[in-house]
């Protein structure tokens, strides 16, 4: 189905959710009508507040996140698979910590780094880390073991060449595809790590407005952190299609 | 006495726990062409892995390069054929000749994808000579190619290897068009796993038939032994 196929059945879907809303045929103070909500929309659209006090924080939040765990997880699982002293060490701590959901740790992240942005910023990144790293390894290892193997063995390239050329390369849509994984869990980490111990974001522009009752906000909310998700996934969904061809 | 490029001595090998090679004994001179014949399954491959380092215990003691190649996998499917090429080549004019005399210069900046199989042949080929090695292993390597695509690899391969005195070991269960190509034939038993027959090919048209017809007995002898036992 092309693109237009799909937005004009969306918008089907919110048609039928406007007339039973409207028509009183569902609770439509739970169900408010969308036309409410695109008006909250577009009142957020243009005020300064929304972005400065909930977008932009949350946007912040989560490109420091993304900035820290993604590089960092891309290494270590390229780097485990060929130094395997390092690996010897880091590998059972981290298969032992993978397991423990990380929602989980979110008050042992408050104790160490305080109630300020650090702390969300750590259970974000925790969250998309291991999705890259463990990804990475397995792909680095399939690399190294797999029907590429002799070859890699015999040509013996230099060091460098090996690491940007082979693995890099190499394992390069195993990371982007591990990055639309990672990068929405982070999404929902954002919610998540606003929800408390926070007075701005999106998590709280939402728990807010169900604290208040204020259903129109609250799906206006759901609105942007849905788009936020959406376009990073359609930007990551183009990189894949551009590199699956190679693989 | 020429020098040896790879050796087993005496060596013997165990993958997942099945016997694969026993008391393998064989040299690999200088500049000369070999091919190795035997049943499917007798241990061909893992004779030319083990000669070319590639299986773990195997010994490699001079750290001579050596190319090993199959007959998949051929090239990294993520690099463009002048980046194959590059992975073991700083310089570039080596490339662009080699490429220019295979004719292959218009695919430079092709992927493998866009590749037919033989094109990826040849181009693995190329880095197999650039490479520098001073033995190449082809491992059944051409067997997925027609008999003129075949022909035509088999004779870039061994006018490349005798013009620059590389030693070349090709494996296959039919190597009937090239057997006489080759300087010597070796013979992998499936019954004793190890090779049970080395002997150089002669020039003579009649000690050739007398060749032909001792491996075709070495054949037969396998093939009972192994019926007998299966």
């Amino acid at each position: 189905m092309n693109k237009v196929g799909a937005v004009l059945i969306l918008f089907g879907w919110l048609l039928v959710w406007e007339l039973l809303s409207a028509f009183d045929i569902i609770n439509a103070e739970i169900f408010v009508r969308p036309s409410l909500v695109l008006q909250q929309i577009y009142y957020s659209v243009a005020s300064a507040e929304f972005y400065l006090r909930y977008l932009v924080p949350s946007l912040w939040r989560f490109m420091s996140a993304l900035f820290i765990a993604l590089p960092t997880a891309y290494a270590l699982g390229l780097s485990l698979c060929w130094l395997p002293k390092i690996k010897k060490t880091l590998y059972p701590l981290l298969s032992a910590l993978f397991p423990l959901p990380k929602v989980a740790l979110f008050p042992l992240t408050l104790v160490v780094l305080g109630t300020g942005d650090s702390s969300k910023v750590a259970l974000i990144a925790l969250s998309m880390f291991f999705i890259v790293f463990f990804s990475i390894f397995h792909s680095t290892e399939k690399l190294l073991s797999g029907p590429y193997k002799d070859m890699i063995r015999s040509l013996q390239v230099p060091g460098s060449t090996f690491i940007y050329q082979i693995l890099v390369k190499g394992t390069w849509l195993d990371f982007l595809i591990s990055c639309r994984l990672a990068l929405n869990y982070g999404i929902t980490m954002i919610v998540v790590s606003e929800i408390s111990m926070s007075n701005n974001g999106l998590g709280y522009y939402i728990w807010s407005s169900w604290e208040q009752l204020n259903m129109v906000q609250l799906y206006a909310g759901l609105f942007w952190i849905g788009l936020i998700g959406f376009m990073i996934g359609e930007a990551v969904d183009s990189l894949i299609a551009l590199n699956k061809k190679y693989y | 006495m020429r020098n040896s490029v790879a050796e087993l001595n005496h060596y013997n090998l165990v993958l997942n726990s099945k016997e694969v090679l026993r008391d393998q004994s064989v040299q690999i001179e200088l500049g000369l062409t070999y091919a190795l014949v035997g049943l499917s399954g007798s241990g061909k491959t893992q004779t030319l892995r083990s000669l070319a380092g590639l299986n773990e215990a195997a010994p490699n003691p001079e750290h001579r390069r050596k190319i090993f190649l199959s007959q998949d996998d051929l090239l990294f499917s993520w690099l463009s054929v002048f980046d194959n090429l590059k992975l073991i080549s700083k310089n570039e004019k080596p490339i662009v000749d080699w490429l220019e005399k295979l004719d292959l210069i218009q695919y430079r900046n092709y992927f493998p994808y866009q590749l037919s199989t033989g094109i990826k042949h040849r181009i693995s080929l190329i880095r197999a000579f650039l490479s520098e090695a001073q033995v190449i292993f082809l491992d059944e390597a051409f067997s997925k190619l027609d008999y003129i695509n075949r022909k035509i690899l088999y004779e870039i391969v061994f006018d490349y290897c005798r013009l620059n005195k590389v030693s070349l070991v090709l494996a296959s269960h039919d190597l009937e068009d090239v057997l006489f190509k080759c300087d010597r034939v070796m013979f992998q038993s499936a019954k004793t796993k190890n090779i049970t027959f080395i002997e150089d090919i002669a020039a003579g048209e009649q000690e050739r038939m007398a060749l032909r017809e001792k491996i075709k007995t070495l054949f037969e002898q396998d093939f009972h032994y192994l019926k007998a036992h299966l």
